[in-house]
């Protein structure tokens, strides 16, 4: 298990503004929003659709940069980074999961999984890819394409993908979303029971209070602002 | 209707570079069937407007004789205005240059040219006009050796004064001279050169206007006559066949040519039409959830496919018209007429005609199965109407679409089964190259796993759901297969005329050498440094009967299988005691002396010619050697090998028979520079005027223009295929695009730099490109094999370098054309992954 650095933030967000241009105009997404998230700890981030949720959670990871304001990341500053080498410190240190799977249509499960590992020269992509598939309780499965499996099965594979490399902060998006209450209920147990197992940082973003209230934190926002900081009931 | 054609356009307005992109597939398939057919048209146009020209008269008799009294007789009762001219080659000393060439000499009697102009720089220089030793050359003469007007040529023994440069003569194209080039004197100066003389080969002719019938009917009337005289003729309608048919048959295979570019884009248009409609098939299950029918749905898209047909077939017109112009250009020296470049309406309708029911046909292929698209697909995305039918109309459309196809070939060719041949060779040349490209696939997704990430992935892409794998693979695989057929045949032919290049061979002949010169000749060449290589008497001579029937009794015989050729030629034959360096004996025995002083004598006959006369060891024939007739009998058949620079002949005599017979020489050597050569030239000039001596460089540098020529206009509708290819990829590459897009943002997403997504990419079209090209070029050579052994009946020696280079440019293009398509496609920004569907 790895472990991060002792005293620095794991995400450490400050002034972060984001706006697209829309035709003449400008459409500001996200305003003034500042936050930071320790090593170990899970935040949920809530809101209605259109109030930036899923911009925040895209900016946290390094997919794009902030307009303005700052993004440190396991200590490094993403505005700083190319998108390359921002692209390294995701295959290296973050994992991801969807809510639409995402999963390479032409490969199979197993060959999912080690993705990762096989974009940075690995060699033991295979074995560790066959371990947390069996983890995930798809043993059997390991062969099979994203098409031959089910929407649960799926969300199981990109969840084996997202932790393969033993990342320090995982990422959701809606990781249940496009799954009926069963499938999210194991996806929810396996998606807790690795964060722990393994310390990772995890940043979800769902509409699901009760998923949202087994974070240790809580994050509402509303028009691109924060407009609640939480610490989770369950804490 | 008004609803669908709203429809259509409102469904279209978002989307004009897409379907750009799929109407530029047929654009170059129809630029090439309109230019070739107008090309055609004009020369059609052209040949009918100064066909009289193509003669320069009405009537043309020639004889590779003097005329002798029956032939003059026969001159005298034909009557009208007559003409006189002799031509044959020699050589002539240019002193201003003191240098020697070899040249056509053309004396020339009377008012020939009758129809169209003899024309001259400065004009009005007919030598048939005058009286003095004046000479036309051919232009090339004065460019090479820096002659001008009032400069002297010695012919023979007499010396002639430039009046004029050859323009143009009625009937010939200026690569008439290419060989030899042409230099035109009085006949009535001819004698005075002592350039004739026994045995010389010089075609005789008499041109005729204003005969009293049509020069067709005196043909008919005199056949047995010309016959007996051995007269051959040529009529204004027999020149335009003869000049014609060639053009024809090169014009028929160009636009073959062109049209498997429209066929390809045809193919194209089905690819990028099958990947534009799958994102339509929710727009089609929405109209029907909201009350539209099928045919509605269906004729919504149909409108959208007959604007890409029109709107490509309309841009290839176009673009056809403009490619016209430089066909003509490009043929012109080859041309024996003057050739306009002029619009042709019916050839640009019909190119429509051909690109739009081509884009049409194909379209509907992926448009037919909307037509069972189910509502309920627009509220379950995952609905399958059930097991999938086949679909008669798809079958239906299958079948017209081939019968097409080989209606179209077999109107192209002469011969109807050519067309027919030329199509199922297509068929067959597509077949493989799908058959190869699902293989491929299949071998991909089974057994191709290598460790190597990134190479699995682009491998990957090739059996994607969706992927263009097969249409791309046919398509570069077919334009490859077409242009380096072309490339192969042409190396081929090139390799066997490559004589001058090969350390070993001769590169220089000498004929028309008299029996008394001989010696001399043996002599000036040794005093060079150049040995003879080969040499042999020459003894003219006519068959006058096969197995003891005589030649008029077998050519009145209907069931007559022997070519007229062999029986009217004159045989020049040879006599020797071994057999020729290019010689092998295949059957009896080579009688090598003769002595017994009787008849028949034993020879040696070509095997082909023998087989082609219907004779066999032991069988007799009767030739007429110069007025005395002398028995034969096969007593050996020899193979020659005439693509070696040996004197070789279809009928060899022992030694011992015929050394009393008028003769002359032939003699082949090696210079070993082009110095030399001129030196050799001149020097044989000054001593023996008649004997001409032949630079095969020379030859062989007028053949490559003339293959150059050809084979340009060839490669140059050839490239409208690979061009079609290189559409048709793009078009993959973007009809796939956001597919890749998506993928390219996720491996981005975690953790895939942009270098890794490239060399994705780079990978994917190299795979591709390699295996289209490996396909194409293998099945080229396969063709240019068969078409070497059975049509052009020579050895092909695949060329490693042109075949390696030949892969990699396909490889290459596929790669750059991939990449260029693909542009952005690694620097999406992967914020777009969270963007999507969320």
């Amino acid at each position: 298990m790895q472990t991060p650095a002792s005293n620095l933030p794991a995400i450490e967000i400050s002034g972060l503004s984001k706006t697209y241009p829309s035709g003449e105009s400008e459409l500001t997404v996200l305003t003034e929003i500042h936050f930071s998230l320790s090593a170990g700890e899970s935040l949920a981030i809530v809101g209605p659709s259109g109030s930036g949720k899923t911009t925040l959670l895209g900016l946290c990871a390094g997919l794009d940069l902030p307009t303005t304001g700052s993004i440190r990341l396991l200590g490094e500053a993403l505005e700083d980074l190319d998108e390359d080498a921002r692209a390294r410190l995701r295959g290296k240190q973050i994992g991801f999961v969807f809510q639409n799977f995402q999963l390479i249509p032409t490969l199979t499960a197993l060959e999912n999984v080690s993705v990762p590992i096989d974009l940075l020269g690995g060699r033991d992509g295979e074995a560790k890819a066959k371990r947390l598939l069996a983890k995930v309780g798809l043993a059997a499965r390991m062969d099979h394409y994203p098409i031959q499996l089910s929407g649960g099965e799926q969300q199981r594979v990109a969840l084996a993908r997202a932790f393969i490399n033993e990342p320090k902060i995982l990422f959701a998006d809606e990781p249940t979303g496009n799954l009926d209450g069963n499938n999210g209920g194991t996806i929810e147990e396996l998606l807790f029971n690795l964060n722990h197992e393994l310390g990772t940082t995890l940043v979800l973003v769902t509409h699901d209070s009760r998923l949202a209230a087994k974070c240790d934190r809580i994050l509402s926002l509303r028009d691109g602002r924060i407009v609640e900081s939480t610490q989770s009931a369950t804490v | 209707m008004s609803f669908i054609l709203k429809t259509a356009w409102r469904d279209a307005r978002n989307q004009p570079n897409r379907l750009l992109l799929c109407a530029l597939s047929i654009v170059f398939g129809v630029a090439a069937m309109v230019a070739v057919d107008s090309f055609a048209a004009n020369l059609t146009k052209a040949m009918d407007a100064q066909a009289k020209a193509l003669l320069g008269a009405d009537l043309e008799i020639t004889s590779r004789a003097s005329f002798d009294e029956q032939a003059e007789l026969i001159i005298h009762t034909i009557g009208g205005t007559q003409a006189r001219e002799t031509r044959f080659a020699s050589m002539a000393y240019f002193p201003k240059a003191d240098q020697t060439r070899l040249v056509q000499i053309r004396a020339l009697g009377g008012g020939f040219p009758f129809y169209g102009e003899f024309e001259t720089e400065p004009s009005g220089q007919n030598p048939a006009l005058a009286e003095e030793p004046v000479i036309v050359l051919d232009p090339l003469l004065l460019v090479q050796y820096g002659l001008e007007v009032g400069d002297s040529v010695r012919l023979g023994e007499l010396d002639f004064t430039i009046t004029a440069s050859l323009q143009r003569v009625p009937g010939e194209a200026a690569f008439a001279g290419l060989f030899a080039p042409r230099v035109y004197i009085p006949l009535s100066q001819l004698e005075a050169t002592g350039l004739i003389g026994t045995g010389s080969i010089a075609f005789h002719r008499v041109y005729f206007s204003e005969l009293a019938q049509p020069a067709g009917q005196i043909v008919a009337e005199f056949a047995d006559r010309f016959a007996s005289a051995r007269l051959s003729t040529d009529t204004v309608e027999e020149q335009r066949e003869k000049v014609g048919q060639p053009l024809e048959n090169l014009t028929r295979f160009l636009s073959l040519v062109g049209f498997v570019a429209l066929l390809l884009g045809g193919v194209g248009i089905a690819g990028a039409v099958h990947a534009y409609l799958q994102k339509k098939r929710d727009t089609v299950a929405i109209l029907r959830c909201l009350g539209s029918d099928a045919q509605i749905a269906f004729g919504v898209f149909l409108v959208q496919v007959a604007g890409i047909a029109l709107v490509g077939a309309v841009a290839g017109a176009a673009l056809g018209v403009l490619c016209q112009s430089v066909l003509p250009s490009l043929l012109a020296p080859l041309l024996p007429f003057e050739l306009d470049f002029l619009v042709h309406l019916p050839s640009i309708f019909t190119g429509l005609a051909y690109g739009f029911i081509t884009a049409f046909i194909f379209g509907l292929f992926p448009l037919l199965p909307l037509r069972r698209i189910s509502p309920l697909q627009a509220i379950r995305a995952d609905f399958e109407s059930g097991r999938k039918r086949r679909d008669p109309f798809v079958i239906g459309l299958a079948g017209c679409a081939a019968a097409a196809l080989a209606a179209f070939c077999m109107s192209r060719t002469e011969v109807w089964w050519h067309g027919l041949v030329f199509a199922a060779g297509l068929g067959v040349v597509t077949l493989v190259l799908w058959l190869v490209a699902l293989l491929m696939k299949f071998i991909l997704k089974r057994f191709f796993k290598p460790s190597n990430f990134l190479l699995r992935q682009a491998s990957a892409n090739l059996h994607r759901p969706n992927n263009r794998t097969v249409f791309l693979s046919v398509s570069l695989g077919v334009g490859t297969f077409l242009i380096f057929t072309l490339i192969l045949i042409q190396t081929g032919l090139l390799q066997q005329t490559d004589i001058a290049a090969q350390s070993n061979e001769p590169n220089i002949l000498f004929f028309d050498v008299q029996q008394d010169q001989y010696d001399g000749l043996a002599t000036i060449l040794n005093a060079s440094g150049v040995e003879i290589m080969e040499a042999a008497p020459i003894v003219t001579m006519r068959l006058s009967a096969v197995r003891g029937r005589t030649l008029s009794a077998i050519k009145n015989d209907p069931d007559n299988t022997i070519d007229e050729w062999i029986l009217n030629r004159e045989w020049r034959s040879s006599y020797r005691g071994v057999l020729g360096s290019a010689e092998t004996l295949v059957a009896g025995e080579y009688v090598a002396q003769w002595d017994a002083f009787k008849e028949p004598v034993p020879i040696s006959m070509e095997a082909d010619i023998a087989e082609n006369l219907g004779i066999q060891i032991g069988d007799t024939l009767t030739f007429d050697i110069q007025g005395i007739p002398m028995e034969v009998e096969v007593s050996s058949l020899r193979k020659v090998d005439w693509t070696e620079l040996r004197p070789n002949f279809f009928a060899t005599f022992p030694l011992g028979v015929l050394e009393a017979a008028p003769q002359w020489w032939i003699a082949v050597a090696r210079s070993p520079d082009v110095a030399t050569t001129a030196a050799l030239q001149t020097e044989l000039f000054e001593e023996y005027p008649n004997i001409s001596a032949v630079d095969l460089n020379v030859v062989i540098d007028a053949l490559q223009s003339i293959f150059g020529r050809i084979n340009f206009a060839i490669r140059f509708m050839g490239l409208f295929t690979a061009i079609t290819g290189v559409i048709i990829l793009a078009n993959a590459v973007t009809t796939s695009r956001n597919q890749r897009v998506r993928e390219s943002v996720l491996l981005r997403t975690i953790g895939a730099s942009g270098r890794q997504i490239r060399t994705i990419l780079a990978l994917e079209y190299a795979l591709v490109g390699f295996v289209s090209a490996v396909i194409g070029v293998g099945l080229a050579l396969a063709a240019s094999s068969a078409l070497g052994i059975w049509v052009f009946k020579v050895d092909f020696y695949p060329p490693v370098a042109e075949v390696v280079g030949a892969v990699a440019f396909v490889t290459g293009l596929a790669v750059v054309t991939g990449m260029l398509s693909s542009r952005g496609i690694a620097n999406h920004p992967p914020l777009a992954i969270l963007r999507r569907e969320s």
